[in-house]
């Protein structure tokens, strides 16, 4: 190994470390420091009738997070524009006013919740509970809002009956309700994250630098260990894996017309089809439809095909294998790489789209390398497993096409994440994808960082699997030979 | 003499599952009926020799005496079962030719891509590429998918990428004369130049007067040892006498 150039190499990487690090920071801000919580509402299945003055509304409620930023709230017009004012007080349990709001009920719209935002945040205890009182000036019996309540929760297509205690149910003028307002209350959790920021990045670099250093020791006394690997990939083996990508690339598109154009126009094809055919259905559910029907196939698209290709890597390499050493990572490596260049080139109609919708370009979209750093970890530890496995038994690949259209079901590529049962949300958030498609798209449609948590899963899932395929991978390496 | 190939108490073995089980179903039934026995077959029992630098090494033997497999463990590709191989300096395995050719790409493709496979660099291979194309005759053809070739042509290309490096340790598997006649005349002569330059050599051949002519010591394997190693003409003597 090129001591020199494997050095410069570590000082590239350690470099791009530090540089993605500051990054996250700045792009991530305040996602960092605070995150937004609401709580629970009940499903609106009734009413509380004419909202008039004189009347006095109050419910419980449990303040989701130590600050309140204010809350949404579900009424009903009746069909008409209805004036006057909307008085919300919240109050705690010694009877001290916490906040106070005025609404203008003209600008309350027709069963949709409504954010009102308190003009000051305020701040509480966390789990508190309060009482909103709501009043009115300048309503009478047909210029009058109401406000939606209700006592059962949506679990798929049920709605599940709840038991409200009476405490907790609303009132009016001191009278219990049959069930609780459609309220909920909008909080910001302070995050104690970005204080311990810069102390996980040094400390994980710290880590990191230690291990580098150890493998470097390993290096010189001519041991084997992954950092050679690596660096063995940039440097002495760079011109092969560029050799190798460029034939799988060549290979791909041979004698078609439009050779590499097909790697941006597949992905707007499917995307198109999918709009029509599902738009009708979950378009108004998800806002920018488009673009979240095509961040979630090119994200997904990069998966299936890496995966596969890598997946027959050894097996498809099998006559150069028998007739050339050289390390065997070197093929699925190449093959990961050049659907990456795929990627890559599937980025661009993605981009396209994003002009077209008028989508916001926001410095959130440099998050997206850390993402796809997540994204290629993972998808590399799964071609290491398949491929190892495909190797041995032949039925790997079969086994694939229907998992990898499970997961593809399981992935919420063109339907929005409602529409799954709230009691299957633990396990659905497991899927590695969800987490990478799903962080794709705060970054891409909101245009703001996803929440620490996000972070910590993904790449925890990427580190995990690529883990996991690499010894896997390297136990085996030795016998693959024996077996094509 | 510094030694370049030292083959150390060698041995491979093979297991050889009574029925070849490539599917999960297969094996676990194998497994639950207790039918999982594996044959085991020793295609290389306790070799040990080394190759001094400068030396060129004939290797002889019948088909099926572990030739091949010997040479593609000192060439990396199989890891020995027991016992070690240590190979010094830049090791050029000539097993096959055209490694990795695809029939899609031009010629000028196929060199770089056949190049990279055998670990040449890309200096290397820029600055020899017009020496690689000369020396194979394609001409204009250099520019053309490969598909469209004459298999002689697709030999004389392989043939050409492969030889134009001179390593310090080249390792053969029976002399590769290809093309028509005239080719071949040039080919052996590559060869032969390729060998007798101080390079060291680890050949195998089945004519065994190519050996003798070439080599400057024996390695006789026979079912899986070495039956006897030394100078080429005495061993190569004995064989001719076994036969």
């Amino acid at each position: 190994m090129n001591l020199k150039q494997s050095k410069k190499l570590l000082e590239v990487l350690a470099a791009c470390y530090w540089v993605l690090a500051a990054t996250v920071y700045l792009v991530a801000g305040q996602q960092f420091h605070y995150t937004a919580v609401t709580s629970d509402a009940l499903s609106a299945t009734t009413t509380v009738g004419e909202l008039v003055d004189g009347m006095t509304i109050t419910q419980r409620v449990i303040a989701p997070a130590e600050f309140l930023t204010g809350f949404d709230l579900m009424a009903a017009t009746y069909g008409r524009s209805n004036s006057g004012t909307l008085h919300a007080a919240l109050v705690n349990d010694a009877g001290e006013a916490i906040a106070a709001q005025d609404v203008d009920i003209a600008t309350l719209p027709e069963s949709k919740y409504f954010t009102i935002p308190l003009d000051d945040m305020v701040e509480v205890q966390a789990g508190e509970p309060l009482t909103l009182t709501l009043t009115t000036t300048g309503c009478t019996p047909g210029n009058a809002v109401t406000i939606y309540c209700g006592d059962t929760i949506v679990a798929g297509r049920f709605d599940i009956v709840q038991s409200i205690s009476e405490a907790d149910r609303y009132t009016v003028n001191g009278v219990p309700g049959t069930g609780r307002l459609c309220i909920k209350i909008n909080g910001i959790r302070v995050l104690t994250f970005y204080r311990d920021y810069w102390l996980i990045i040094g400390g994980a670099f710290t880590a990191l630098a230690l291990l580098c250093l150890h493998w470097w020791r390993g290096a010189k006394a001519g041991h084997n260990n992954p950092l050679v690997a690596v660096c063995m990939l940039f440097t002495r083996y760079g011109f092969l894996i560029r050799q190798l990508v460029s034939r799988d690339f060549k290979a791909k598109y041979k004698r078609s017309v439009l050779g590499m154009a097909w790697s941006f126009l597949n992905p707007l094809l499917t995307m198109s089809v999918q709009y029509v055919v599902f738009s009708a259905l979950f378009k108004s559910d998800v806002p920018n439809y488009p673009v979240y029907l095509l961040s979630g196939i090119v994200f997904f698209n990069f998966f299936s095909e890496a995966v596969s290709m890598g997946m027959t890597s050894i097996t498809g390499n099998a006559s150069l294998i028998k007739k050339v050493y050289m390390p065997k990572y070197i093929y699925p490596v190449s093959r990961i790489l050049s659907s990456l260049v795929n990627f890559a080139l599937a980025i661009i109609p993605l981009l396209l789209v994003m002009l077209i919708t008028g989508t916001a370009f926001t410095p959130a979209l440099l998050l997206l390398i850390f993402d796809m750093l997540c994204l290629l970890g993972f998808v590399t530890g799964m071609s290491l497993l398949l491929t190892t496995a495909m190797t041995f038994f032949q039925d790997t690949q079969f086994l694939w096409g229907v998992v990898s259209m499970m997961w593809m079901y399981l992935t919420p590529l063109f339907y929005p994440e409602s529409i799954i049962p709230a009691q299957f949300l633990t396990v659905y958030h497991m899927n590695p994808m969800y987490q990478y498609i799903t962080f794709a798209r705060i970054c891409i449609i909101d245009g703001v960082s996803p929440e620490p948590m996000a972070y910590l899963w993904c790449i925890l899932s990427s580190l995990v699997v690529l883990g996991l395929g690499i010894l896997t991978f390297k136990r085996h390496q030795d016998k693959f030979v024996l077996y094509l | 003499m510094e030694t370049m190939i030292e083959v150390k108490d060698v041995s491979m073995r093979f297991r050889m599952a009574n029925d070849r089980i490539s599917s999960i179903k297969e094996y676990a039934i194998a497994r639950l009926r207790g039918k999982l026995k594996y044959n085991e077959f020793e295609a290389l029992k306790h070799v040990s020799f080394d190759v001094k630098r400068g030396e060129v090494m004939g290797l002889i033997g019948h088909n099926g005496a572990g030739k091949s497999t010997l040479l593609k463990v000192i060439s990396g590709i199989l890891k020995p079962t027991e016992g070690s191989v240590i190979v010094r300096g830049n090791v050029a395995p000539m097993l096959e030719l055209g490694s990795g050719f695809d029939f899609d790409m031009t010629g000028r493709e196929n060199i770089f891509l056949n190049g990279a496979i055998l670990g040449y660099s890309e200096e290397f291979l820029k600055s020899k590429y017009d020496e690689i194309v000369a020396f194979s005759e394609i001409g204009p053809f250099i520019d053309m998918p490969l598909r469209n070739y004459s298999s002689g042509m697709v030999a004389r290309l392989a043939f050409s990428v492969a030889t134009v490096v001179v390593p310090e340790v080249l390792i053969v598997d029976e002399v590769l004369a290809v093309g028509d006649a005239e080719f071949q005349e040039k080919s052996r002569r590559r060869m032969m130049e390729l060998m007798s330059g101080g390079t060291t050599v680890l050949f195998v051949s089945h004519d065994i007067e190519q050996i003798r002519e070439m080599c400057s010591r024996v390695v006789w394997l026979e079912n899986g040892m070495v039956r006897k190693a030394g100078a080429s003409d005495e061993i190569c003597h004995l064989y001719k006498e076994n036969n």
